[in-house]
């Protein structure tokens, strides 16, 4: 989106990875809320931004990537209920609108946004959408990813 | 990968609008394209008739009863992990709403793929619903042939949850914003190096790739 290369190192988790970028070994990395702002709210690394649409409530201070300098960033992650295909419509429903109020609950909120994750539910419709236009996003970025990554010739 | 984008998603209820062997019969009850020949060649009396029980026939579905039994929430990770933490938040709530028992079944392997084939040969009865996560609808690039078509074999409920990664930098960095870190990246050609937790494909199949190997290296741009 910037042009600009960054290396791309991968690590077994975000612990190890964060303990190079604390330790100096790296530069950057991108955490979770919860494994990253610890970090940042003692002063021992810094946050440039967030990589969500909109700002987090568990981090409202850090602004977005998108609004920081690289309009149309996201990156979010997300987790999704689905049931196997076939499942009657009115059982998705009722699944859907009991979800639906749960996820509205004020205490289970504040849980989900401990672990830097906003609850935010959707139409059964809504999710399709949103499944199909984060598959190929990412598919494209993939794909690019892979074409790069293919060992050279020795 | 098949994306199903030129088929309209008010054809049938699955995610990729084309109804799997076992989804036939929900799909017909649901489909208007479906009643539309059982109006044909009718009396009046028989279109009256017809037109009253194809008008019901979503109010029967919705009467059937749901749930029966205890419901299985497959987490296909092992326990402990953000997936399996939101289940047991979201479990105690449903069973408090229906009474009826929400069992946590972790199904942890192949970064998810075990337990989400699990899932889609389980009865479609919404006695086994399933986490998923970003990369359910892209594993297929990153790990070749999945057992499943993450697209075809499921049927979306609701999303749950979305929360952002947070960009954060060593303080010797000498930049003070995304900007600043732009420029400094351009200045710097590849010094600067990018982690990405598992977003993108592991390169070289392995987790125990090395700064100094150069096939698991790869470069991405912002």
């Amino acid at each position: 989106m910037t042009g600009v290369q960054f290396t791309h190192i991968p690590y077994k988790g975000m612990a190890p990875a964060l303990t190079d970028v604390l330790g100096g070994q790296t530069q950057m990395s991108m955490p979770t809320i919860p494994g990253g702002l610890p970090h940042v709210q003692a002063g021992r690394l810094r946050s440039l931004g967030v990589s969500g649409a909109k700002r987090s409530p568990a981090a409202p201070d850090i602004p977005t990537i998108a609004e920081a300098g690289v309009p149309g960033f996201e990156a979010g992650n997300w987790y999704g209920l689905v049931a196997p295909a076939g499942t009657p419509r009115a059982v998705v429903t009722k699944i859907n609108q009991e979800m639906t109020r749960i996820l509205a609950l004020p205490d289970l909120r504040t849980k989900l946004l401990a672990m830097g994750m906003e609850a935010e539910s959707s139409s059964p419709e809504a999710f399709a959408e949103y499944l199909r236009t984060d598959a190929a996003k990412w598919g494209k970025i993939i794909k690019a990813v892979i074409a790069r990554s293919e060992p050279e010739p020795r | 990968m098949r994306l199903p984008s030129h088929r309209r998603s008010s054809e049938s209820w699955n995610l990729g609008c084309q109804p799997g062997p076992k989804a036939l019969n929900q799909d017909a009850a649901h489909s208007l394209t479906n009643w539309v020949p059982a109006f044909a060649g009718t009396t009046a009396v028989g279109i009256a008739i017809l037109s009253g029980s194809a008008l019901f026939a979503p109010n029967a579905a919705v009467a059937q009863p749901y749930p029966t039994k205890p419901i299985r929430l497959i987490v296909p990770f092992p326990p402990g992990g953000p997936r399996d933490t939101q289940a047991r938040l979201i479990g105690p709530k449903l069973t408090e709403a229906w009474g009826q028992q929400v069992v946590i079944d972790n199904r942890a392997g192949a970064n998810g793929i075990i337990g989400t084939e699990i899932a889609a040969r389980a009865p479609p009865d919404g006695h086994t619903l399933i986490i998923v996560s970003v990369g359910f609808a892209t594993a297929e690039l990153t790990y070749g042939k999945l057992p499943y078509d993450p697209l075809r074999d499921f049927a979306p409920v609701t999303l749950l949850t979305h929360g952002p990664a947070i960009l954060t930098l060593n303080n010797a960095v000498p930049v003070k914003s995304v900007k600043e870190l732009i420029a400094y990246a351009r200045a710097a050609r590849t010094t600067a190096l990018w982690l990405f937790r598992r977003r993108v494909a592991q390169p070289s199949g392995g987790g125990t790739a090395r700064v100094n190997d150069r096939r698991a290296v790869h470069t991405h741009s912002l």
